[in-house]
């Protein structure tokens, strides 16, 4: 309870500054590198359909990349 | 990295921990250092248990901006929510003067 009470503003804050989206949002120079890397736009938004699409792709790949992983390891 | 020179994971087995890891379940039916080797285990299911976890989060806020936002259907950037959560929650890296709150509108 005391941590709760002590850590729920800046942390709050925290939390608000990482979350916040369109141009209003600040961007780490690590994390520019990251967004070019992957050819992100860090400003551009997405509808809930494309945000979806975005997370069943990701979690898609990840798994098919987890299974060969996992079939391939004693050639690796 | 396979020092231990383990075989594959059987279909099956392998089905379900790739299914699981990334859906955050992290079951393990498996005995850790007996089926998987080091390579698998840190380039392979560490990975996911960033990955997955930052997935959950972002599914979260997607779903609050949902809630809270009016007259928009955007709902943020998923990729933009993946790196920020893994750079700045799960693994909380700041570079030397390049905090959030330092850094000046672009």
């Amino acid at each position: 309870m005391v941590a709760l009470a002590v850590a729920y503003r800046p942390l709050g804050d925290y939390m608000y500054r990482m979350y916040r989206v369109g141009s209003s949002a600040r961007h780490l120079r690590a994390e520019r590198v990251m967004y070019r890397v992957i050819g992100v736009n860090p400003d551009g938004q997405q509808s809930w359909v494309v945000y979806a699409r975005s997370v069943l792709a990701f979690s898609a790949v990840s798994i098919l990349f987890l299974y060969a992983f996992l079939r391939l390891q004693n050639h690796l | 990295m396979n020092v231990a020179w383990l075989p594959a994971v059987d279909p099956a087995g392998a089905w379900n921990t790739a299914v699981s890891f990334t859906t955050n379940t992290n079951w393990q039916w498996y005995s850790g250092e007996s089926t998987m080797g080091h390579l698998v285990q840190m380039a392979g299911l560490a990975v996911q248990n960033f990955a997955s976890a930052a997935i959950g989060i972002a599914v979260a806020v997607a779903l609050v901006r949902g809630f809270a936002r009016g007259q928009t259907g955007q709902l943020g950037n998923f990729w933009v929510d993946l790196v920020r959560i893994v750079v700045r929650a799960i693994f909380p890296y700041e570079g030397p003067g390049d905090t959030d709150a330092a850094l000046p509108a672009t």
